[in-house]
């Protein structure tokens, strides 16, 4: 039982920084079709600059947060504006190609900046162990982890169901012409959620920050593992989250009871069985109305998510990637 | 028309960043003997450097190419091999043995009569027919197992020792007989949990659990938590670089205060600094050589003066303490180097004088080859235990002969 309690407080801890990063792969695709394979390497940005500001360069904590957080935005605002944009019109495979090489460069880029050698930052929250009940153990740094993350899903919901920002990005998520016609534009829209995604990554990578060593080339495993927990979601922002507890929880039982070296195949196991059997992941377990299922004859069609949601969970309407990239 | 023109320029200043970036990785394959050429007539000895200095072998390339140039430099500025100045190519293998490959072939065909590196055995071994074919010295910088080769030799102290009867005689010293051992599950991790696989039951050390986990995970707490139930009275962190860190994160966070044996890989002063707020009471032993330990060093130590001296240099260029691996690099040179001032200036004549060296003062070792061994180092025996100001300190000196004898 202790094992139990102890492998699930480790798998939600993960998990809610596998979230984190779903949560961005979400809001860029939605908003945008962009697939940002170099959302882990934002987070690993954030991660080597807090370290490096806080440890090295002896800045005070919080001033130093904020200047990965800020220093993460602009890594994404960058690619966005100076890279996508000009490059848009390429589809889906496009910007895939486009964001595997700037996860690349980003991470040959921290190589040059930070060294071969990975930081860990240090003087956070205690990562002594604080016993509770059922003989497994917590630390202060996981307990912030879960609460950041709790109340980051907190804001996004309020911002996506409360504000006319929130409604904006889902209009275009929705329908891009039809947004336009309303004097909403999209390409500032995409650089809203590359924004929020970058912001989610910088996040991810100061909780993780003070829990384990970073390097320069971590991004793109992170990254991947984010997808992944996309794709579980439905590519819906609860799912993200969702996904992201399932991939962490996946990891570490099958670590523990099995083995780990059996770890990745269970993950990407899972992402398989889900592709083949529930395209569309999570989303729609609880509806009794059936879902639509996602076009199949295409690679694209059977990973990517129906497109147009714009309630937080709301159902998906049915539109041709095609229509939504024209 | 504005967003334009601000993206034109983003693209400018990101392109600019990358050429600035090549512009300094191309430097670096520059030859280190320009600013002494000059002052020497005498032609040049030609050696290749295949050091990865990127991808994941990156944090050990950078180590061996800081010490093989302050090494080279230190040569020659005292006025090169016998007049002749060591020009030294460095390339980057990027930790790709089909690019190391291509490095090596390029290196032959320039006339290198040796290539130092590469820094991983699976690199090594993709370079070695090519060698073997010319007729070049490689000296790996790996310290995986190999078998041995006419032109082939490599860095490092025997690995079985290394990893697994020192550690296991050191746990059998210390009273500690039911052990876990915690692997990468990469060649590393084999290397060392196969190592003390082998001997730990010779040493009356029983292995009660043994873990694995990816090189670069975020978290190995589950396999803690198994390590925990398992009743080890010492952990072997069977792993390189900072995923002992991992490791020690995972300890701390499930209140586990075993003693650990570091892997040698470990043992450097960027994963001390890694671990320094987190040691485990029971503390952080490793294998260590003086290198990470100057101000230990005994006044009567053979080769003392040259380790402190060579620490001092090291510190003034790179602003910071050397580690083994630098070492390692700095005594390949002046091993290659001592066989060119011995008239050895082919590829196989320097594998022959090598091979019959005997009682040759470097700084991490004495080296005596021979035809069965082609490292010709033997462990010193130091146990060093991590510090918490990111240091080391020695704590004991093995009795290697007893360990190896029993």
């Amino acid at each position: 039982m202790a094992e139990f309690l102890q492998f699930t407080i480790d798998g939600v801890t993960l998990g809610a920084i596998y979230g984190l990063l779903a949560l961005g792969w979400v809001v860029i695709f939605r908003v945008s079709g962009v697939l940002n394979l170099a959302q882990g390497s934002f987070m690993v940005i954030g991660s080597l600059t807090v370290a490096s500001l806080a440890n090295q360069e002896r800045w005070p904590l919080v001033l130093a947060i904020l200047t990965a957080l800020f220093a993460t935005v602009m890594v994404g605002v960058t690619l966005d504006v100076a890279i996508l944009r000009p490059a848009r019109s390429g589809g889906h495979a496009s910007s895939v190609i486009i964001t595997l090489g700037v996860a690349e460069i980003l991470g040959e880029a921290s190589r040059h900046l930070w060294g071969a050698d990975p930081l860990q930052l240090s003087g956070f929250l205690s990562n002594r162990a604080i016993h509770v009940p059922g003989g497994a153990t917590v630390t202060a740094q996981q307990l912030l982890v879960w609460g950041t993350t709790a109340v980051l899903v907190g804001l996004l919901w309020l911002l996506f169901e409360k504000t006319l920002l929130g409604k904006a990005l889902a209009a275009c998520a929705q329908n891009p012409d039809g947004a336009r016609i309303v004097g909403i534009d999209p390409k500032w829209m995409r650089t809203v959620a590359f924004v929020l995604a970058s912001a989610l990554a910088g996040v991810a990578g100061v909780l993780i920050a003070p829990t384990t060593p970073i390097g320069w080339d971590s991004g793109l495993a992170f990254g991947i593992v984010g997808f992944i927990a996309a794709v579980l979601g439905g590519w819906s922002y609860p799912g993200a989250i969702v996904g992201g507890l399932l991939v962490g929880l996946t990891e570490n039982y099958v670590a523990g009871y099995i083995s780990s070296a059996w770890k990745d195949v269970a993950t990407y196991g899972v992402l398989l069985l889900v592709l083949l059997l529930r395209p569309e992941g999570l989303r729609g377990l609880s509806r009794t109305r059936p879902q639509q299922k996602a076009e199949s004859g295409t690679a694209t069609a059977i990973v990517l998510p129906q497109m147009g949601q714009p309630q937080i969970d709301g159902p998906a309407e049915e539109m041709p990637i095609a229509t939504r990239e024209a | 028309m504005r967003i334009r023109k601000l993206s034109g320029f983003a693209v400018l200043t990101v392109i600019a960043i990358g050429v600035s970036a090549c512009g300094t990785a191309s430097s670096s394959s520059s030859t280190s003997s320009s600013t002494a050429k000059s002052a020497s007539t005498k032609t040049p000895y030609k050696i290749g450097v295949i050091f990865d200095t990127s991808g994941p072998g990156a944090s050990l390339g950078s180590a061996e190419t800081r010490g093989a140039q302050l090494m080279i430099d230190k040569i020659n500025a005292s006025g090169g091999v016998n007049g002749h100045q060591i020009d030294a190519t460095f390339a980057d293998g990027t930790s790709q043995p089909d690019r190391a490959v291509q490095l090596a072939q390029q290196m032959i065909s320039a006339g290198d009569v040796a290539i130092l590196g590469p820094s991983l055995a699976a690199s090594c071994e993709a370079v070695r027919p090519l060698i073997e074919q010319a007729g070049v010295t490689e000296y790996c910088l790996s310290g995986a197992p190999f078998t041995w080769s006419p032109h082939f030799f490599a860095t490092d102290f025997d690995p079985v020792t290394n990893l697994g009867t020192l550690p296991a005689y050191w746990m059998k010293e210390h009273g500690y007989t039911k052990a876990a051992c915690i692997a990468t599950s990469d060649a590393s991790g084999d290397a060392y949990s196969k190592s003390f696989a082998a001997t730990a039951p010779k040493q009356g050390v029983s292995i009660v659990d043994t873990e694995q986990f990816q090189s670069g995970a975020t978290s190995v707490a589950t396999q803690l938590t198994n390590v925990r139930s398992s009743g080890a009275q010492a952990i072997y962190g069977c792993v390189s670089g900072s995923n002992l860190a991992t490791i020690i994160n995972g300890m701390q966070s499930l209140g586990m205060n075993q003693p650990v044996w570091s892997g040698t890989g470990a043992a450097s002063y960027a994963v001390a600094n890694l671990v320094k707020n987190n040691l485990p009471s029971g503390g952080i032993y490793s294998l260590g050589t003086y290198i990470v330990v100057p101000n230990e060093i005994p006044a009567n130590l053979p080769g003392g003066a040259a380790i402190k001296s060579y620490v001092a240099s090291y510190k003034a260029k790179y602003n910071e303490a050397p580690d083994e691996l630098g070492a390692n690099a700095a005594d390949a040179v002046s091993l290659i180097s001592n066989a060119l001032g011995h008239g050895a200036t082919n590829g196989s004549a320097i594998a022959t004088f090598l091979q019959n060296l005997h009682g040759f003062q470097g700084l991490n070792s004495v080296y005596s080859f021979s035809a069965t061994n082609h490292r010709g180092t033997t462990p010193p025996g130091l146990v060093i235990q991590f510090t918490p100001q990111g240091s080391f300190k020695i704590v004991e000196k093995l009795n290697v002969a007893a360990a190896l004898g029993s």
